[in-house]
């Protein structure tokens, strides 16, 4: 019964979407107002359908019919029912039905929020973006069908045990997947900026506010990953450059650097094609993304799923691929007439056709923010080049030189630190510079500050913790590093992250108190009156700096967490204690404890810091019926400096002995607190300003009579 | 409290070395840790997931650390010891590809390198082409600094 309402359902969304993305294409050539109206009721009629059947799959799940294929995968009596709601994307074939409704509700978000503006694209947005439906319905309605039907058995096995063992299960995965598959609506609105022919200010404006919506769900999936990582997974990382992080982290990388160059065409009306090229490549490489997680050709720790679904993604994404390619070779041109007066005339450039190299050519004249902007985009190009290539390289030389190689944490971090940390001194440059061209004595006065901030950081920094910069950069420990010899125990990366975060934090908290002074300068404010004004009035300029602190407390938190962690493996009796710089565990004994999906071995430790009690701290070994393995839970103190970490290896015996991994990680928790700071700078970024609210609000017919 | 090492060394009754290769100076004793955690966290864990043999704490990575560990006391290089492992595992065992890969190594490089060539040739070019006589440029209209940043804050 479930089975044929929910294979019918997906058959509607399959339908609503393949005659909305014929009726969008046609509304968008003709410009028909009845076909827009049309698509707009098949887009609808996709998403309702599409969010239905997810319903429908929930309501099997927890009324356990067994006759659905899914169900009988995932479902089991004996788990608890939170856990049986989110079990629908703890497997494949439900995390791409899970996929549909996701995209079923930014298809209607978009829809309503353009039903009445942007004409000229959005027809051509809602037909690519259904076509992207399209492929995901005949996903699930075919290879993919969670809703095909079984012959019931009395019980299934339950969900995968990783699901149950972190509250982090529950929202890492629907949040990256808001990520993952909200690239389509930017993809979807580049599409129609190039098949409409035109690409202007107002255009790029939403585009990079639909791009930052996915882009912070990344951003917060990408760390919740790495968060689950360092929970769960007990090796006392959070990223070690596993192919399926790297492939989450791609489309961050080149979402992160359209957010920026789409500043640029919206400002000057330069770098169009490039900005598009990022937009389009985001979708692609979540595409690609979606591919090497799903298809067992990388070996991962995050990959729970591999099927014949593989093949159908390469398919997909070569196909929009070679769609991009095409749509860029043939309607790129149209896009660089003079459509905006302004950006011309701030040009000084009317009527000369705008290509894309006669206005790099031209901004890059100025020194003004573009040129930071362009490094910038250079940088996360590189970045992107090398990650892509350290995770095909194993593909290549297997198949072209038939050796078996690894790519992995090495490799990534001799490249990532100095782009990194380039990265991050850019950050500092580019919001203090104004478009167009900088004068050097504003240079002086911009930058003197920052730079005598960071020198000062850093030689505290030194003189503190006894790091020397300059006994690192010796010719002798160069030559030691070329010739892969032992390094000395210096951390000159933490003094540079030092350096560069210092610098890039002083001058972006310059570029807010620099506001208020002008404004109590000029319009003769009062302090509290500027900050207010300041702060709401320029949301979209105060959203990104607080999205650039967000960054600098990451990058700090990851050179404290990799320069000065220390740990020690021991082996206990009870009663014996293992240390680790100022903290100690006192091993108390282990016990058994029964919950009905696992059995847990629990370790007991007495925690302190410096003679202080801190309490009981209990890794665990948990034992799942479905896994021949146990899965290790370790056990973390958390404080703001640093966290102390107990991994179990072993458990003894009747509980008398243990081995544990005893670990202090500097400054971590700053990595979980960065996500939710550039989560918040973005949320401020796109709150929607009230004089465009105003503007934008149509007036009903009903009020104004 | 005994350290791991010290506790599974007591089992294991491999003798430390390798065979035909003269291991150097031993380094100094507080340098141990340092140098075998560096060591292992470039060799891969052969029963992990892409972990590293200094990350995992599968059975097999802590014997392999415990080699690493010994390898180092007795005065072996990173190189040597490297060596020895790529010959009991096969090359995939290093975590970072050797130097002959070198296309891996250099292709970021390469690939930087001529983004920042592309743009410096712009700068030069568009300045030449914007001013071919080397008369002295006429001063454009100056951003003006805090007009701009009014505006931009008022928008």
């Amino acid at each position: 019964m479930i089975s044929t309402l929910g294979s019918g359902l997906v058959l509607v969304a399959l339908l609503c979407a393949t005659i909305g993305s014929l009726l969008g294409f046609r509304s968008g050539m003709t410009g028909s107002a009845t076909g827009w109206t049309q698509t707009q009721f098949a887009a609808l009629g996709f998403a309702a359908s599409m969010i239905l059947a997810n319903l429908l799959m929930v309501y099997a799940l927890v009324t356990h019919d067994f006759s659905v294929a899914y169900v009988a995968e995932v479902g089991s009596r004996s788990t608890p029912t939170y856990y049986t709601v989110i079990s629908l994307w703890s497997s494949l074939n439900g995390s791409i039905l899970f996929w549909g409704a996701i995209l079923g509700v930014y298809v209607i978000a978009l829809t309503t929020a353009h039903a009445r503006t942007h004409r000229e694209y959005m027809p051509y947005t809602l037909g690519v973006l259904l076509a992207v439906s399209v492929f995901f319905s005949l996903l699930v309605s075919s290879v993919a069908n969670p809703f095909a039907a079984v012959e019931p058995l009395p019980d299934g096995p339950g969900p995968n045990p990783l699901l149950q063992n972190h509250w982090l299960m529950a929202y890492h995965p629907p949040t990256l997947y808001l990520g993952y598959v909200g690239m389509a609506v930017p993809f979807a609105m580049c599409c129609a900026a190039l098949l409409a022919g035109r690409l202007e200010a107002g255009w790029i404006a939403q585009l990079r506010r639909w791009l930052l919506i996915p882009w912070v769900f990344l951003t917060l999936g990408i760390t919740m990953g790495g968060w689950w990582s360092y929970e769960v997974l007990g090796w006392g990382g959070y990223w070690a450059w596993d192919p399926v992080e790297n492939a989450s982290f791609l489309p961050w990388l080149t979402g992160t650097a359209f957010l920026h160059s789409a500043m640029v065409v919206e400002r000057r009306g330069a770098l169009k094609t490039w900005t598009l090229i990022l937009g389009m490549s985001t979708f692609l490489l979540t595409m690609l993304g979606t591919f090497m997680t799903r298809s067992g050709v990388f070996n991962s720790v995050h990959s729970f799923t591999q099927s014949e679904i593989g093949p159908v993604f390469l398919w997909f994404i070569a196909i929009c691929f070679v769609c991009s390619v095409l749509l860029l070779g043939l309607r790129d041109h149209k896009l660089h007439g003079s459509d905006n007066p302004a950006w011309d005339e701030s040009l000084g450039d009317t009527g000369e056709k705008l290509s894309v190299f006669a206005l790099i050519g031209k901004i890059v004249t100025g020194s003004g923010r573009e040129i930071a902007i362009l490094l910038q985009n250079l940088l996360f190009s590189l970045f992107t080049f090398t990650v892509l290539l350290g995770v095909l390289y194993p593909l290549i030389a297997e198949s072209l030189f038939e050796r078996k190689v690894s790519v992995g944490e090495p490799y990534f971090d001799r490249f990532a630190l100095p782009i990194g940390l380039a990265i991050v001194s850019l950050m500092g440059v580019g919001p203090a510079l104004p478009w167009g061209t900088t004068k050097r004595d504003l240079l002086l006065k911009k930058f003197a500050i920052p730079v005598v901030a960071a020198a000062v950081a850093t030689a505290v920094w030194a003189w503190t913790s006894g790091e020397n910069l300059w006994g690192w950069a010796s010719a002798e420990s160069a030559w030691a590093w070329l010739r892969i010899e032992f390094l000395p125990p210096q951390h000159p990366y933490v003094l540079l992250s030092i350096a560069v975060c210092t610098f890039a934090f002083v001058a972006n908290l310059n570029e807010f108190i620099e506001p208020v002074w002008v404004r109590v300068r000029a319009r003769k404010e009062g302090i509290p009156r500027a900050v207010v004004q300041v702060t709401t009035r320029a949301r979209r300029r105060f959203g990104g700096h607080i999205a650039h602190y967000g960054v600098i407390s990451a990058v700090i938190a990851i050179a404290m967490s990799k320069g000065y962690r220390a740990e020690s493996d021991a082996m206990l009796q009870i009663g014996e204690v293992v240390t680790v710089g100022a903290w100690s565990a006192t091993f108390e004994g282990a016990e058994v404890r029964e919950e009905p999906h696992r059995q847990s071995r629990v370790a007991k430790f007495h925690v302190r810091k410096n003679d202080k009690d801190l309490g009981l701290l209990e890794p665990k070994l948990n034992q799942y019926q479905r896994m021949p393995e146990p899965i290790g839970t370790p056990a973390v103190y958390e404080t703001l400096t640093g966290d102390f970490y107990l991994s179990l290896i072993q458990i003894g015996e009747e509980g008398k002995s243990v081995s544990v991994r005893a670990m202090v990680m500097p400054m971590v928790i700053w990595l979980w607190i960065a996500a939710a700071i550039i989560a918040f700078g973005t949320i401020v970024a796109i709150w929607p300003p009230r004089t465009a609210e105003r503007v934008a609000a149509p007036v009903s017919p009903e009020v104004a009579a | 409290m005994i350290p791991l090492w010290m506790a599974t060394a007591a089992l294991a009754a491999e003798p430390v070395g390798i065979p035909g290769v003269e291991p150097g100076p031993p380094p100094p004793a507080d340098q141990v840790d340092a140098n075998t955690r560096e060591v292992a966290s470039g060799l891969r864990c052969p029963v992990c997931q892409g972990l590293s043999v200094a990350d995992s704490s599968s059975k097999t990575s802590i014997e392999m650390h415990l080699t690493v560990r010994e390898l180092v006391a007795a005065g072996y290089s990173k190189e040597q010891i490297n060596a020895f492992f790529v010959s009991r595992y096969g090359e995939w065992v290093l975590l970072a590809p050797e130097s002959s890969h070198w296309i891996v190594w250099l292709a970021p490089l390469l690939v930087g390198g001529l983004g920042i060539a592309w743009i410096g040739s712009l700068v030069v070019g568009s300045r030449k082409k914007s001013n071919p006589a080397g008369a002295p440029v006429a001063p454009k209209p100056s951003d003006d600094y805090e007009r701009q940043l009014l505006a931009e804050v008022d928008e």
